[in-house]
């Protein structure tokens, strides 16, 4: 441990830093941040417990056992743009109330991305609107999102699936540029295959109660190529089942997108098995 | 849920302890570690003057 003594000549912000670690360290669970404008020119940011769909019944921690009722310190640092293939602003802000307003004067903004180069430890809970505009300039190569931050928005969208608000929709739209012959990262598809392999060994346990139709081929494959992402391997190795891996994600983008309606926590039911 | 849990947590028993060591302790603390660094960097613009350091020594 790190006497309080010393961590307490730390600022992070205009926070000591004890105060800070206090937020952090004594209460369960992460924080989700809802981002949004208010108005042409309120910026607003709310924090809430993350909690997942079944986390409701289910809480070991009610808020009244929590030492700070589930407000943390929040370092934030967001990018703004007008233009889908760059950002134009950025500012650091430190949260440290549930609600916080912040006024932009006479800029004006149509959409942005929150928690750069992934260092927060918190969820981002955008618009819809927000989210289509970030599906874009993932889509347009923003050059101001990173291979991390790409990570990053793939694993918020794949969380946020977890939570009664958000759907699958949001997915499909922020994975879409990962079978785009521009984009060639890698760290993307590590989450991904992290994130659907999780979804697969759940749709495994349904399977066992008859709730799916395993289509064997398909699962196979994908669970091939899922086995070798989540691998230590070597770039080259990686860089070699890319282009499958982009192929057959394709695949399944184009039948998501054929399909007229999806039922929730069904997204690659429907077409993998 | 039943794996969640603060990161600091009052024990009572010496085999508490060891069931206190998951990923909850390693990962979720490495990543607010992370998080602090990068913001005590960014507010007193003296790079390396973090927690690594401090948690190094």
């Amino acid at each position: 441990m790190i006497p309080d003594e010393l961590l307490s000549k730390y600022q992070i912000g205009t926070w000591n830093s004890l105060d800070f670690f206090d937020r952090w360290l004594f209460q369960s669970n992460f924080p989700k941040i809802s981002a949004h404008f208010i108005s042409d020119n309120i910026f607003q940011l709310e924090q809430n417990r993350f909690l997942s769909a079944d986390m409701y019944d289910l809480d070991l921690y009610p808020p009244e056992t929590n030492p700070f009722n589930y407000i943390w310190y929040i370092p934030i640092t967001c990018r703004f743009g007008n233009d889908s293939t760059k950002f134009n602003f950025t500012q650091t802000f430190f949260l440290d109330q549930q609600i916080m307003n912040i006024s932009f004067n006479n800029l004006y903004f149509e959409y942005f991305y929150c928690n750069t180069d992934f260092y927060g430890y918190y969820i981002m809970d955008y618009t819809n609107e927000n989210w289509e505009s970030l599906s874009e300039a993932l889509d347009n190569n923003n050059i101001d999102l990173i291979d991390i931050d790409r990570s990053n928005l793939l694993n918020n969208a794949f969380m946020g699936t977890q939570t009664i608000e958000e759907s699958y929709l949001i997915v499909r739209g922020v994975t879409q540029y990962l079978y785009r012959d521009i984009y060639t990262g890698l760290l993307s598809w590590q989450t991904l295959s992290y994130h659907v392999n999780r979804m697969l060994d759940v749709l495994e346990y349904e399977s066992l109660y008859s709730v799916v139709q395993v289509k064997e081929k398909k699962l196979l494959l994908f669970k091939i190529y899922i086995f070798f992402l989540n691998r230590n391997i070597s770039n080259l190795l990686l860089e070699i089942i890319i282009e499958p891996m982009k192929f057959i994600y394709g695949m399944i983008m184009e039948h998501f997108q054929n399909s007229k309606k999806q039922k929730k926590n069904h997204f690659f039911m429907k077409f993998l098995f | 849920m039943s794996t969640s849990h603060p990161i600091i947590k009052s024990v009572n028993s010496a085999g508490e302890i060891a069931e206190l060591f998951d990923s909850i302790e390693t990962t979720k603390s490495t990543a607010i570690l992370r998080m602090a660094d990068y913001y005590m960097e960014q507010t007193t613009g003296i790079p390396n003057n973090t927690l690594s350091n401090i948690v190094v020594k």
